[in-house]
């Protein structure tokens, strides 16, 4: 064999070996995002996400919350497609117009859902049917469609033609929460969801309900007031709360989704016994792939690399010209080639740095180019991290009361891959940290710091417990 | 050459093989110089944008506090 051949075979291979690895990791990950896609939608519609502290509950969440959304935008997407599909007599030109016409006057640009809309669409649905039944001779109102299994009225098709419009292309929102989390795939931040409204009969009763179609609704446990704190009143409860989570799918016509996470499942258990469908265990910490740690580390060396070089020819040449001040260039070349001789194992083995404290410009020169390598650096490692993906291992259990058992019978074991930007920077995460800010700016206690040798009486504290409204007497 | 033409069965010297291996090196060679340079660009357009955003924050900010202080 020709050495020279099996030299140029090798460096291909080092050459294409970066590239055909990107590839197959890539088109892995992608692979399983559509994987995850499709196990988000086999999952119930009422579901909560359980796990110990630290492990990525909030993460899974606002990831599930986004494939949720990608879900009902194909969703609204395809209907739109096959009403049109299904009506091929009528021009949806006519149709869009009108719709927009009466939605221009409805939603006036405001990032509030009314009261009034589902009366307004009704309406709407309403003024079409008359206006093709009288201008264009088209009757929707008694007509049905059969696909062949079973029939559905013609106005129905136009209703949910109507709302699914307006979702996709007026509300562009698809989040309903509590606590405030921003949403990439419509670029928007959550609507207010409040947990009282679940109580349905209350609701009707109080006229406050706002919970609206193609929703996806998250509860986190800071938000979760009916299942912490109150897991024991009420258990006779006639707010329509069991009611309604025992008729979500249906109220909801399979569009909306409820996510709550919690730490302990046992609290919801006393009083919303098993009325959650998927229960997601998360039994390991979140893990990140595809982040490209070891290009970024390639990337760092070669930085660092060429820093290193700089210093020890363009820095090193100055400081030897300002210090000695030779007007020759070779001497001063030859000085800083006994520099470099002297300086070179020391700089290569050790951890030694260049400091000129006494070369103001110099080491400002220097140090201005190293903190904007560090820029630099920071923005590649965000960038590469960003376009990593989370993996999450989920198991499904179909009871709440099995969740957290190791019997494989009980559970279905689901893998996650959910991209980083999906999961990671939605949410607040330190949302109530203003108690803090309240509570210290408030108080008008001091704490010192406490003295090894000094110790002060027990009972004497006692007595200071005791008299503590008289600290301003004197 | 036409494309069509072109068979690995050709290849029968291992000169003929460095020859199609050292143009696949260059192909990558230029490949890789051209991520980079993509890359480089994409990495001083986002440096750009945080800059640009950071200083119309504390821009804003500024005006905020201008107010508060003729308030």
């Amino acid at each position: 064999m020709d050495y020279k051949l099996i030299i140029t075979a090798i460096i291909t291979l080092i050459l294409a070996l970066p590239l055909l690895l990107t590839f197959v990791s890539r088109t892995f990950l992608n692979k399983m995002f559509e994987i995850a896609l499709h196990y988000a939608k086999k999952l119930g519609f009422l579901q909560s996400i359980n796990g110990v502290i630290r492990v990525g509950k909030t993460s899974a969440q606002s990831g599930l919350k986004h494939l949720y959304e990608i879900d009902i935008q194909q969703n609204l997407i395809k209907i739109i497609l096959q009403t049109k599909q299904v009506f091929n007599y009528i021009d949806f030109r006519i149709l869009d117009h009108m719709i927009e016409e009466r939605l221009k006057d409805i939603w006036k640009g405001e990032f509030k859902l009314g009261i009034s809309y589902q009366i307004e669409f009704d309406n709407l649905t309403q003024d079409i049917i008359n206006w093709f039944k009288e201008i264009e001779l088209k009757d929707l109102k008694s007509t049905i469609i059969f696909n062949f299994t079973s029939a559905k009225k013609s106005e129905k098709y136009i209703e949910d033609y109507v709302f699914a419009y307006f979702c996709l292309n007026y509300r562009k929102n698809y989040v309903l929460s509590k606590t405030p989390i921003y949403s990439h795939i419509t670029g928007s931040m959550s609507y207010q969801l409040d947990p009282e409204e679940f109580k349905i009969n209350d609701s009707y009763n109080m006229r406050k309900y706002a919970i609206y179609d193609y929703m996806v609704m998250l509860v986190d446990e800071y938000s979760d007031d009916f299942a912490a704190s109150a897991r024991y009143d009420d258990m006779k409860e006639t707010s329509g709360v069991k009611d309604y989570l025992r008729k979500f799918g249906q109220i909801h016509q399979e569009r909306n989704r409820l996510i709550t996470t919690k730490q302990d499942v046992k609290d919801e258990i006393k009083k919303l016994r098993n009325l959650t469908q998927s229960n997601l265990w998360i039994p390991i910490k979140v893990e990140q792939r595809g982040t490209s740690r070891m290009l970024f580390k390639f990337i760092k060396f070669i930085y660092s690399f060429w820093f290193r070089f700089y210093d020890l020819t363009i820095v090193l040449f100055r400081y030897i010209k300002q210090k000695h001040k030779i007007s020759n260039i070779l001497l001063n070349i030859l000085i800083y080639l006994l520099y470099l001789i002297l300086l070179l194992p020391i700089y290569l083995f050790t951890s030694f740095s260049f400091e000129f404290p006494e070369f103001k410009e110099i080491d400002y020169k220097r140090i201005n180019i190293k903190r904007h390598i560090e820029h630099r650096l920071l923005h590649i490692d965000w960038f590469l991290f960003s376009i990593g993906f989370n993996k999450y291992e989920m198991w499904n259990y179909a009871s709440e009361e099995d969740v957290k058992k190791r019997d494989p019978s009980t559970y279905e074991k689901l893998m996650f891959y959910i991209p980083i930007q999906y999961c990671f920077g939605t949410y607040d995460t330190h949302y109530w940290s203003m108690i803090q800010k309240e509570l210290l700016t408030h108080s008008q206690t001091v704490s010192n710091e406490s003295n090894w040798f000094n110790k002060e009486s027990y009972y004497k504290q006692e007595e200071d417990k005791g008299s503590e409204n008289d600290d301003f007497e004197f | 050459m036409m494309i069509s033409n072109f068979n690995f069965i050709a290849l029968t010297s291992s000169q003929d093989w460095i020859n199609f291996l050292s143009g696949i090196i260059i192909s990558l060679f230029i490949t890789y110089i051209f991520i980079i340079i993509k890359f480089n660009n994409f990495i001083n357009y986002q440096i750009e944008i945080n800059d640009q955003y950071r200083n119309k924050m504390t821009s804003q900010y500024d005006k905020h506090d201008e107010k508060n202080d003729k308030l």
